[in-house]
């Protein structure tokens, strides 16, 4: 008799391990299941935001784009003798497609985004191209270029940007050849196909060349 | 009765000491590694069989500081007797953003961009470009970062330490091996193929107890710890790390621990020794403004202040000299010690009366034993020409020196320049 006692007991014991040990194996599983869920959660949660950020920049951009002869801004800015008078001569060759940067933008946004734009140098040809920036040391300015094996110059904009607000993101557009901008986007990282899509629409529209898209 | 009790006590301990087994195992308690590449290291293959650098009883040289301006004017003809310089050619295969290394070999240079380019390439004495040193990525023989590197007779050796592993490769830059290692560092230098010295501060070395709390170690080929120095309690102090504070020259590593005072050499024979000792008298930086816990009173009375100087680092031997330079309020003074006058020539403020068109700057090692190695960027050199007149530059530098800014263009690869130190 006190032997089933004791046989029952340990079997109890083990039984009550087992289902103790299940219950904080499920109990740990869940938590960080749940931790990965709220972090996936949070990375949406600031995606969003950044894209509605981006689309109330994108439509205050727009805006100013409706009636905005960067020509003329940038003529302006050339006459107070800060912009190099370099740039006289590129904007009186109409259209130019624009890239626009900071320093303090996202390095890999901006670098990943100019090896596409090289991608398509033979189509708009580089004497076409103007790269605006904003840096504090030249220095840096200069490395950036050699890195990237950008061979036309880069304007350093800095005190006299087009736009006042600006996101930590780097935008393109076109001077039309009337001076007016056009096809401002903000290229997203991740989305190599747009990219490629959107450099083949302004190359269709404002470079008279036919392209693939 | 009783031994129904006996039952229960028996069932209750043994039900107690299950649940403490199945909590602690449900828990990574007992596996150290911050860094998952390390949770498979088994300890007891890579150490145990360690014991302590020696020590010896040699009283360093000890350097008096005792000037401390806003404004030390230096010319660079009172320590220089010339300065050469070698443009590194432009191919795009060839490009350089900064540079964290240099090292001479075989009549050709290896110039290793950590951060920029993340390559390791290698250029003629010349400058012109030979070949590179693996590549940035993720297959075999390339690096997603070439965190340091060493060339010996035989092969170069790259270390990444993202993926932790050295990468083998011959001089031509063919990829011969890699090896997968044990621990994280920062530096490496070996004295022979089995002998390999690591500088190592505040990494996460946490599976390996022998280790994570000394700065220097030396292994075998296989990466089995023998020596180890330098103790330092790991993340008890600020762990800003400066490549200039590990330096191989010849059979000897000289090693500088941050914001240390002395200068130490680890020779071929394991011993450690003091080699100078700067004293910067009253203005020494008392040792708790270098906690961890004391940063931001360390950065007020470093930036902020010029109550202490701040030794951080950027030491190089040389044959005769011994150069290294320390920053007060944030204002760098360059220091020259010549060992055999014990003179000492520093400044802050210096100026190329030499040639007028580089400056003294990024030193990062030294040739033929009296010859500083450093660079400029080339917007460095440019700019200054940018703003004057032909003819107003070389009016007040001459032909020459004007003909040299000319061939330069703002975004070129950095210049390498050669400081030879003349007699003092």
């Amino acid at each position: 008799m006190g032997r089933a006692i004791r046989v029952i007991s340990y079997m109890s014991c083990i039984l009550l391990i087992i289902s103790l040990s299940c219950v904080v194996f499920i109990q740990n599983d869940n938590l960080n299941k749940n931790k990965i869920i709220l972090n996936k959660n949070n990375d949406e949660i600031n995606n969003l935001k950044y894209l509605l950020d981006l689309k109330d920049t994108l439509s205050l951009y727009q805006f100013y784009f409706d009636d905005f002869n960067v020509k003329e801004y940038l003529f302006s800015k050339i006459e107070t003798d800060t912009i190099n008078s370099e740039l006289k001569d590129h904007l009186n060759n109409l259209p130019k497609f624009i890239f626009y940067y900071s320093e303090i933008d996202c390095n890999s946004c901006v670098e990943d985004f100019v090896s596409i734009i090289n991608e398509f140098k033979d189509k708009i040809s580089e004497e076409n191209m103007i790269y605006f920036s904003s840096y504090k040391n030249k220095d840096d300015m200069y490395m950036f270029k050699r890195i990237n094996k950008i061979h036309v110059p880069i304007f350093n904009l800095r005190g006299h940007e087009i736009f006042q607000k600006r996101l930590n993101a780097p935008f393109c557009f076109v001077i039309d050849k009337n001076g007016y901008s056009d096809c401002i986007y903000f290229p997203a990282k991740d989305n190599i196909y747009v990219i490629r899509k959107y450099m083949n629409h302004i190359i269709k529209k404002h470079f008279n060349l036919h392209c693939s898209c | 009765m009783t031994s129904v009790m006996r039952l229960n006590f028996r069932s209750i301990l043994y039900l107690l000491t299950s649940i403490s087994f199945t909590c602690f195992s449900c828990t990574n308690f007992g596996n150290k590694s911050k860094i998952p590449e390390f949770r498979d290291i088994n300890p007891q293959e890579y150490e145990g069989k360690e014991s302590l650098f020696f020590e010896s009883d040699r009283q360093p040289v000890t350097i008096k500081i005792d000037q401390f301006k806003d404004m030390l004017l230096l010319n660079l003809s009172s320590f220089l007797d010339t300065i050469w310089h070698v443009k590194l050619s432009n191919e795009d295969a060839a490009t350089i953003g900064t540079i964290n290394k240099i090292i001479f070999h075989d009549d050709c240079i290896y110039v290793l961009d950590r951060y920029k380019t993340k390559s390791l390439k290698k250029f003629s004495a010349g400058g012109n470009y030979l070949s590179s040193v693996g590549k940035y990525g993720g297959g075999p023989g390339e690096y997603a970062e070439p965190t340091d590197f060493v060339v010996t007779n035989d092969e170069v050796i790259v270390y990444d330490q993202f993926n932790v592993r050295l990468n083998y490769y011959s001089h031509q830059g063919e990829f011969f091996r890699s090896k997968r290692l044990p621990f994280l560092f920062f530096q490496f230098r070996l004295f022979s193929p089995d002998r390999y010295v690591f500088f190592s501060l505040d990494n996460d070395n946490d599976h390996l107890e022998s280790i994570v709390n000394y700065s220097v170690f030396e292994t075998d080929s296989n990466f089995v710890i023998r020596k180890k120095g330098f103790f330092r309690e790991k993340d008890k102090y600020n762990s800003i790390f400066i490549d200039a504070n590990y330096i191989a020259d010849g059979n000897k590593i000289y090693y500088h621990p941050p914001y240390n005072d002395t200068v130490f050499s680890i020779g071929s024979d394991n011993r450690i020794t003091p080699e100078y000792a700067i004293d910067f008298g009253n203005k020494k930086l008392p040792e708790h403004y270098l906690l961890s816990k004391n940063r931001k009173a360390f950065y007020k009375v470093s930036e902020e202040e010029d109550k202490y100087a701040v030794f951080s680092g950027d030491v190089l031997p040389l044959s005769d000299y011994f150069y290294f330079g320390f920053t007060l309020k944030r204002l760098r003074n360059s220091c020259i010690y010549s060992k055999k006058s014990g003179k000492l020539i520093i400044g802050n403020v210096l100026f190329n009366d030499i040639n007028y068109i580089f400056t003294f700057s990024n030193i990062l090692t030294s040739i033929d034993g009296n010859t500083l190695v450093g660079y400029n960027q080339s917007y460095d050199v440019v700019e200054p020409r940018q703003r004057y007149s032909r003819e107003r530059f070389v009016k007040d530098i001459g032909e020459r020196y004007t003909a040299i800014t000319d061939s330069i263009k703002p975004d070129d690869n950095p210049i390498l320049l050669f400081y030879k130190l003349k007699d003092f």
